[in-house]
């Protein structure tokens, strides 16, 4: 990243980056909450989302989030990942004082009223059925992460494990989790864009210095056993086509091998002269559309495999042809410049990803997040530096054929 | 002490416009004209050609796809895997896209590797091979991805919607399942020939440094240089308003699209209905997402919005609804369209959408890529070199009088096309 910014922390524990761009008209607010899927209770899966979209149904001293920051010319918008809840607004800069002003309040001070709730379980419901439930291939998310975790709260998915926990969380618990996790000792707040620094600053300490920190007794995530036996797991979907889900355990974000793996699964499916591309789509004609990816989490996570298959492949044949292509490529095929081609992409989507504020102030939110944003200008050098040895004993340690866990999404035809 | 939290949001100041960006014209020796915006802070450089759809080829979007897809799978000298390495290598990428009117293709790269990545594009663009193998592959895949679409609930509504509402008007015409298959190489060998190697593309260029002129125009020079006649099109028949289902059982919810005509010839009158159209239902804080989801949690989301080309425009709102709320959700929607052609709208409501419009203009100026794409736009439509800083005045003008007309000449719910799917 070639944008410097200034890093803060305020008394209760708010931690503040800004970063200064006078070549843009606007400024986005950014504020990464600590919180997501993963810190829910497994009864009453689907909370963190469902506050997600509370937050924007006003607080104590401002009756509707939305409308003062479109009266001053805003977006926004949020969204709830198994680790992290982020919310953004982007607005003309003189009106960086608008955004402050309602994003402090809903902080410490939501309006969590039982009607308000009501209208949201409906909605977040309508979302269920739209993304998950009334989606061919729709269930697929939600059975994947059942069968990769056992133990880990990443075995559910953002939305919830079903409609009934989203329809029947009591509003207190809701408020608990709230007051749990929402405060400024658990969120970290970027402002990128046409601002002075040091007057923004004044404006986060004027909005932000009151609030109350909280006491935070973060219980322990429970730990995912190390897996030893392949999984296994077919069902019938009435769907076009069958599809293929595979996964491999792998370390979470700030792990050393981490970076190796993924950039694995951009040498295998970042490009269209990639691996996946070639062999398994082009000459080998298993796959209609697909590729490789991680996961990406903060705690351990899962290297992927997702596809639908051509017409007439068996899907368990393409499985064990999975499996067995990941060693061909890392141990016999696996180039230099297959791994430099990888960081030159790179390095061209974090410039693209830069480009405009919204987009630089969530990616210096989630660097900061995972340990430090400054990681931003070494990261790309640390992926660059990767060889071809370091990418095959990544393989080699973690996608490992009894690591695996296989979903074989079949048509109903094939029933 | 803690501040008294002020109850009276801060003051709002959105009386500077923003910088309003233009490209620079630089005439070529080869007759190519090119669209420059200078370097930004960003190192990022894009090229965007478009190529204009003539007469003969508009209304078939199956050759179109499939040749969009095709490029860059394989030229005269580099198989697939070859090219698209050599572009990784420059750590560039192609964007590709039909629209109803043009096909664009964009190049981006970080600037240093701009030249490098020049060639490259230019095999592409003029020396594809178009192989067979190449072809069946993107032939099948297409097909799998039209069956695939076939199975969700909005694209039926979608389609439905389309089929009636256009009656197969070549600018609208939708993919079928048989014409797609049996589209066959010679079809999209054609449509190159004709769209690529026989016609100037217009060209737009931004994040380039001055030392990179030369290669950019090198490039330019080589490519053809007979200017496309502009197209005349027949006129669009709007039909008769229609209510129209397609059954889709075992599905939980159904998809709505609702959909008619919109003005497109004069700018204040676009901007009008734009506005309107925003604050029926165009932004989150719009009469159909606070009554449909925020007050009745009908719906995920709700949303209208404006397709313009250039000699037409469309409206359409979409919504995915709880299976057993389709006709609460109509009447509303009939509702809130009937509120605003009695001009029922007040002040505070008016300066909300003024103000967020405003916003949105300044935020699509956000970076050099949405500049580049902002004005190759608004260029491709016909606007003036200064329809950003008039419509930003003109926002400031629109009164309840104004959408009150609008309303009752584009949203009359009498004249609506409405489809369901689920």
């Amino acid at each position: 990243m070639n944008f410097p910014f200034e890093r803060h922390t305020l008394p209760n524990g708010l931690r503040v980056l800004i970063q200064p761009d006078n070549q843009t008209p606007m400024v986005a607010v950014n504020l990464l909450y600590n919180v997501g899927a993963r810190d829910e209770d497994p009864e009453w899966t689907g909370l963190a989302h469902l506050l997600e979209h509370l937050m924007f149904e006003g607080s104590k001293h401002i009756p509707f989030y939305d409308q003062p920051l479109q009266l001053a010319g805003g977006i926004n918008n949020a969204f709830t990942n198994n680790d992290i809840t982020n919310y953004y607004c982007v607005l003309p800069a003189a009106n960086l004082r608008t955004a402050l002003w309602l994003e402090a309040d809903r902080m410490c001070n939501l309006n969590l009223s039982e009607e308000k709730v009501e209208v949201q379980r409906k909605v977040v419901i309508e979302e269920f059925r739209q993304r998950y439930l009334n989606q061919p291939y729709g269930d697929l998310l939600a059975l994947t992460r059942e069968l990769s975790y056992t133990q880990h709260p990443y075995r559910w998915s953002t939305i919830g494990k079903s409609i009934e926990h989203i329809e029947q969380v009591p509003v207190s618990v809701i408020r608990g989790f709230y007051e749990q996790h929402y405060a400024p000792n658990r969120c970290i707040l970027v402002l990128s864009g046409n601002l002075d620094p040091q007057q923004a600053l004044r404006e986060v300490e004027y909005w932000f210095g009151d609030l109350p920190s909280r006491a935070l007794p973060k219980k322990p995530l429970p730990a995912e056993p190390p897996q030893t036996q392949a999984r296994l797991q077919q069902v019938f979907r009435p769907v076009p086509e069958a599809a293929l889900w595979m996964g491999w355990p792998m370390p979470g974000r700030n792990h050393p091998d981490f970076k190796a793996l993924d950039l694995f699964s951009d040498v295998l499916s970042g490009s269209a002269g990639g691996y996946t591309m070639d062999e398994l789509i082009r000459k080998r004609g298993l796959l209609n559309q697909g590729g490789f990816y991680v996961s990406g989490s903060a705690d351990p996570g899962q290297f992927l495999f997702s596809a639908t298959l051509r017409e007439g492949k068996k899907n368990q044949e393409v499985a064990q042809e999975i499996q067995a292509f990941l060693f061909e490529i890392a141990e016999e095929r696996l180039h230099a410049d297959d791994l430099h081609r990888a960081t030159q992409k790179m390095a061209t989507s974090n410039a693209f990803s830069d480009a405009n504020v919204q987009n630089r102030a969530l990616r210096l939110a989630m660097a900061e997040w995972l340990g430090g944003a400054e990681s931003l200008s070494t990261e790309w050098d640390e992926y660059a530096s990767l060889s071809v040895a370091d990418v095959q004993a990544a393989v080699r340690r973690y996608l490992k054929p009894e690591c695996s866990s296989t979903l074989l999404y079949e048509t109903e035809t094939n029933a | 002490m803690p501040n008294p939290y002020p109850l009276q949001a801060p003051a709002i100041d959105l009386s500077q416009a923003p910088d309003f960006p233009e490209f620079e014209l630089q005439r070529l020796p080869s007759g190519q004209v090119l669209n420059l915006l200078a370097r930004s802070q960003n190192p990022l450089s894009k090229l965007s050609l478009r190529y204009s759809i003539g007469p003969e080829w508009l209304g078939r979007p199956y050759p179109l796809n499939t040749l969009v897809q095709l490029l860059g799978e394989g030229t005269e000298q580099k198989t697939a895997v070859e090219w698209n390495a050599a572009l990784d290598r420059c750590g560039a990428f192609v964007q590709k896209s039909v629209n109803r009117e043009s096909l664009v293709f964009s190049l981006v790269c970080r600037s240093q590797n701009l030249a490098q990545a020049l060639p490259l594009f230019r095999e592409m663009l003029m020396e594809s091979s178009l192989n067979e193998d190449e072809f069946d592959m993107q032939k099948e895949l297409q097909i799998s991805d039209f069956m695939q679409e076939s199975e969700q609930v909005s694209e039926q509504a979608r389609r439905l919607s389309s089929n009636y509402l256009f009656k197969g008007h070549p600018l609208f015409q939708e993919e079928q399942l048989p014409e797609l298959q049996a589209m066959n190489l010679e079809h999209v060998q054609a449509s190159y020939q004709a769209l690529m190697l026989g016609q100037m593309p217009e060209a737009f260029a931004s994040g380039i440094e001055p030392g990179d002129l030369a290669p950019l125009n090198a490039f330019l020079a080589s490519l053809p240089t007979h200017a496309e006649q502009e197209t005349k099109i027949r006129p669009w028949s709007i039909p008769a308003a229609a209510d129209l289902h397609f059954a889709m059982p075992g599905k939980s919810q159904q998809a709505i699209r609702v959909a008619g005509p919109a003005p497109f010839a004069q700018m204040q009158e676009e901007l009008t209905f734009r506005f309107m159209l925003v604050l029926w239902g165009g932004y989150f804080g719009s009469r159909l997402m606070k009554n449909i989801r925020e007050e009745k949690g009908y719906t995920y989301g709700i949303n209208a919005s404006y397709v313009r080309l250039k000699s037409t425009a469309y409206w359409m709102v979409n919504t995915q609804i709880n299976g057993g709320k389709k006709e609460e959700t109509l009447t509303e929607m009939r509702r809130e369209a009937q509120r605003l052609m009695q001009g029922d709208v007040g002040a505070e409501e008016i300066e909300t959408v003024r103000n967020y419009m405003a916003g949105s203009l300044a935020r699509s100026l956000d970076g050099v890529l949405n500049r580049h794409d902002r004005l190759m736009g608004f260029q491709g439509l016909g606007y003036p070199a200064d329809y950003l800083p008039m419509q930003h005045q003109s926002l400031f003008e629109i009164g309840a009088a104004d959408i009150q007309a609008a309303a009752q000449q584009w949203i009359n719910p009498e004249h609506w096309v409405s489809a369901s799917a689920g």
